[in-house]
């Protein structure tokens, strides 16, 4: 009869275990099924949930603490860890069984003159585990993050090394039971039990315990930085963001004399020639306004999968695409995982808006990639999703703010883009020019009246521009070519460039026209790149310099008289400034940190399937 | 010098004994067995028999001019046992389809070096026992000098027997020889009983303990089941999964004996006091924990079985059988 634990008679156990007696109790585990009928069987069957076990368990604390940011969630950590576990189960019990079967066949086929069992299923062991280590090692090493620190590689190399030695030690276990002939030994409960339980259980506790413990250690997001002082600057800023005009394009435009009004704008201030990260429009133009790579701020590309229930986004790495991928594939057992068009949810460090609304400065900002949800704060933010909403119709969910700024902008979206309008879209745009151009000029006109209203000290805008003709069948190498022969997309950059001259008429005699083009999606070759025009008191005349896409959000601050961050890897593009300029003179003393955005509720909205399907129609996503 | 033989041959039947070690409910599964109880005692007696005559054989008829040594090797050699060491050692030789005429020989030489023990294990200067397998020992029959003698002789006759026998290959002689001289060697018997003389006043903790054990008791139950390996020719994997069998199942038998020991009443097993006092594993973990113990070796003893297939199964009901389970 069972009695209450007994530590002395653990501890014997233990020492008569060290001194060579009894022995591994997961080869006890798996052996214990011989002498049943289908031993083999119910051996891969322990063998593969153990293996499963093992190789989630692992799995689940890398993605927890590699997570930027780790994720703390106990509701997530729990939908995580059943993800992985049902996923490595499977996978190990088809290995398990694989080998289970190549047992059974090689004992069929050499009868009892076949060589020793335990050689043979030692053998099926190793072929398994080297094949782990090898596959493994392999998808590791062609990543990104293979060539990551030494200390990472290490513990890496070990993890693939005990996890593929501890599966080839269990298939060497399962091989041997249908190797061998077993008639009908005593089936044994394993004695263990309870200590099983009771290290369970601690396991449990330590978990538990670990979630404060690891959410103490993530910076505070959301928190503002420690007080900072602001240069006050007499001006505003106007930010321009055209997507899909890169440097190349420009030029050739410009040649053929279109885009006069820009060129002339980069004649009377500094043009810069920015070189650029290869990747999708949102994470170049986060990485614009917050400063930071995609890798940090989260929004790596046009949309994302994500695992059902999971609140916390999962970061790009190694481990999370193929467990999306798998999980897709069990669907819908795991449950439904969804295409989500990456948003503000997936942003985690604050842009140019955000920073300047810790001081209380407003701002409008129209169209931006990530911002929505439609952050509160002071001034005017229309989404990315405002104009889709505008077009569907239905409820609004944080498309705007303030809310009451939808009603406005409905009656105006119908006063000029209903089909049938007077000013309706224009009639000699072909189809293949889809919406973009009517976006742009929504959004320009948005951007446009807040300029004009006077009270922003930053308006901020982007329009898809020429990045409407990267979609098939266009290839990004006959792109700029195209645009040019075709015409209809240089009328409207033209249109677009002389709005752009109306807002610098417009602009007061201390404020700032900024504005950005990068060469799009695909199109970010090694001899194109994108380029930052400055036009405004206080910036040389004529100026040309070069920098980089990070340059772009320390640049504003720097404009706008805000300290930079330390954390940003940019630098202002001082070439721009002469030395009697204020922007060179005076900078307040740069901060550690602004900080990051607090950490998003949940990870989807109802609207999010319609967002792919116009995401889709515009192209974005193949 | 091993006691359990001695006790457990007052006590009758293990599988009937009404203090031994209780199947739990652990072992619940209503099915079969390896080798129902009923045929392993039929093979232990068989065997026993057996070996007792190969031993007459072996043993050089009494004369009466030799000085008694022939009579006083023969009192303790063919005196009633169970000769589990040979019984085992057969059983494993066996399961290799090893002929009987390549094992008996060396099934011997182990009962006489056991038999050898015994002699030197009960004399005066060492544990002075008085009763052997219910018989007066050795030298309370013959005296002090021809019970030495006659150890010796049993020790010598031992080694010419594997020297001598025709059926064994030059590799495997020496194979046995070695394999025997290193189980009675200082880190076998000879080892074990020298520890099992330091007296230890507080007690014996379980480091010395199991080095007693292990020496003493467990490194002739180990050769016994390498030297049937050996002569069955058993494959280096299936070899060394014996080697962990034995080696559990040793102190498997080892701890029920204590616990028989604790259990029993001191008259019925002819209790030595000699035990009680220098401790054992009973008095290290109790009677349930020894218990428990026992059931977790003689499982792992079980599992190391598996390699060997339906070949095991005399193996497994033998195992049982020694640990006093009926599953």
């Amino acid at each position: 009869m069972e009695t209450g634990a007994d530590p002395s008679l653990d501890s014997l156990r233990e020492a008569l275990r060290d001194r060579g007696y009894l022995d591994n109790r997961l080869d006890r585990l798996i052996l214990s099924s011989a002498g049943s009928p289908h031993a083999w069987l119910r051996g891969a069957l322990k063998a593969g949930l153990a293996a499963g076990v093992f190789l989630a368990f692992p799995l689940l604390l890398i993605l927890i603490v590699q997570n930027s940011p780790p994720i703390t969630a106990p509701r997530d950590i729990l939908l995580l860890g059943t993800y992985l576990a049902i996923l490595c189960c499977l996978l190990t019990l088809l290995v398990e069984l694989a080998a289970a079967g190549v047992g059974r066949i090689i004992s069929m086929g050499l009868g009892r003159r076949g060589p020793d069992p335990g050689k043979l299923a030692w053998g099926i062991g190793s072929v398994t585990a080297l094949s782990f280590a090898l596959y493994l090692s392999l998808w590791w090493g062609g990543r990104e993050e293979g060539g990551r620190a030494l200390g990472t590689r290490v513990a890496v190399l070990t993890f693939i090394l005990v996890i593929s030695l501890g599966i080839g030690r269990l298939t060497s276990l399962t091989a041997l039971l249908s190797l061998v002939k077993v008639d009908r030994p005593p089936h044994r409960a394993t004695p263990a039990r309870r200590r099983r339980i009771l290290l369970l259980g601690i396991l449990l506790v330590v978990s538990v315990l670990a979630v404060p413990w690891m959410k103490s250690r993530v910076p505070e997001r959301g928190a503002n930085p420690p007080g900072f002082s602001v240069t006050p600057r007499a001006g505003r800023v106007l930010w321009i963001g055209i997507d899909g005009l890169g440097g190349n394009l420009l030029r050739g435009l410009e040649s053929e004399g279109h885009l006069t009004q820009l060129s002339d704008l980069a004649k009377r201030g500094c043009q810069a020639r920015l070189s650029l990260p290869p990747a999708d429009p949102p994470a170049l133009w986060v990485s614009a306004a917050t400063g930071f790579p995609p890798r940090r701020h989260g929004v790596s590309g046009v949309e994302t999968a994500v695992l059902p229930g999971v609140a916390t986004p999962l970061a790009e790495s190694p481990w999370t695409q193929p467990l999306v991928r798998a999980a897709s594939l069990l669907n819908p057992w795991v449950g439904r995982v969804g295409e989500v068009p990456r948003s503000g949810i997936h942003r985690r460090d604050k842009a140019i808006w955000e920073i300047l609304a810790a001081k209380g400065f407003p701002s409008a900002v129209v169209n931006w990639w990530a911002t929505w949800p439609a952050e509160e704060g002071p001034g005017i933010r229309i989404s990315e999703r405002a104009f889709f909403r505008l077009e569907s119709g239905g409820a609004p969910d944080r498309e705007v703010f303030p809310p009451e700024e939808m009603t406005q902008l409905q009656a105006e979206f119908l006063r000029h883009f209903a089909p049938g309008a007077p000013a309706g879209p224009d009639a000699r745009l072909p189809a293949e020019a889809g919406e973009g151009p009517i976006m742009d000029e929504f959004h320009m006109t948005q951007a446009g009246k807040a300029w004009k209203e006077g009270r922003w000290p930053l308006v901020a805008v982007y329009l898809n521009g020429p990045d409407l003709l990267a979609r098939p069948p266009v290839s990004p190498a006959d792109r700029a070519g195209r645009i040019i022969r075709d015409g209809w997309l240089v009328d409207h950059l033209d249109r677009l460039d002389g709005k752009i001259a109306d807002l610098f008429q417009a602009a007061g005699e201390n404020d700032m026209i900024v504005v950005e083009g990068d060469p799009g999606r695909g199109d970010s070759s090694e001899d194109d790149s994108g380029f930052l025009v400055l036009a405004g008191p206080g910036i040389g005349a004529g100026l040309s310099t070069s920098g980089q896409l990070l340059d772009v959000a320390p640049t504003l601050l720097r404009l706008l008289g805000f300290p930079l961050s330390k954390e940003m890897q940019g630098r202002p593009l001082l070439q721009c400034f002469p030395p009697d300029s204020p922007f060179a003179r005076d900078s307040p003393a740069a901060v550690a940190t602004y900080g990051q955005r607090p950490q998003p509720s949940r990870t989807a909205s109802e609207f999010d399937p319609e967002v792919l399907q116009k995401l889709r129609s515009l192209g974005y996503i193949r | 010098m091993i006691k359990f033989s001695r006790r457990r041959r007052s006590l009758g039947k293990p599988t009937t004994r009404p203090n031994s070690v209780p199947s739990s409910t652990h072992f619940r599964d209503p099915s079969s067995p390896a080798a129902e109880p009923s045929r392993v005692r039929e093979y232990l007696s068989a065997k026993a028999e057996a070996v007792g005559k190969a031993l007459d054989a072996y043993l050089p008829p009494p004369d009466a001019a030799d000085g008694g040594i022939a009579e006083a090797m023969r009192y303790t050699a063919l005196s009633p046992g169970k000769r589990i060491r040979p019984v085992v050692l057969l059983a494993v030789a066996e399961s290799y389809s090893a002929p009987a005429s390549r094992s008996m020989p060396t099934a011997c030489a182990m009962e006489m070096v056991h038999a050898c023990s015994l002699i030197l294990d009960d004399l005066p200067c060492m544990d002075d026992a008085e009763l052997r397998r219910g018989r007066p020992t050795s030298h309370r029959v013959y005296g002090e000098d021809r019970a030495v003698l006659a150890a010796f002789g049993l020790l010598n006759l031992a080694y010419g027997i594997v020297a001598a026998d025709p059926s064994l290959s030059d590799e495997m002689r020496t194979g046995v020889a070695s394999l025997l001289s290193e189980a009675l060697g200082t880190q076998g018997l000879i080892g074990g009983q020298a520890l099992d003389l330091t007296p230890s006043p507080a007690g014996r903790n379980l480091h010395e303990l199991e080095q007693i054990h292990s020496r003493k008791t467990g490194s002739l139950f180990i050769a016994s089941v390498e030297l049937g390996a050996l002569l069955g020719k058993a494959p280096e994997a299936e070899r060394q999964a014996l080697i962990q069998f034995a080696k559990n199942l040793g102190l498997a038998y080892q701890i029920v004996d204590d616990l028989l020991d604790a259990t029993s009443e001191a008259g019925a097993t002819g209790k030595d006091s000699h035990r009680d006092r220098r401790g054992n594993f009973v008095s290290l973990s109790g009677v349930e924990g020894a218990r428990r113990l026992a059931e977790e070796l003689s499982d792992c003893a079980l599992d190391h079985l598996t390699v060997l297939g339906a070949r095991g199964a005399l193996l497994r009901g033998l195992a049982l059988h020694l640990t006093g389970r009926t599953r």
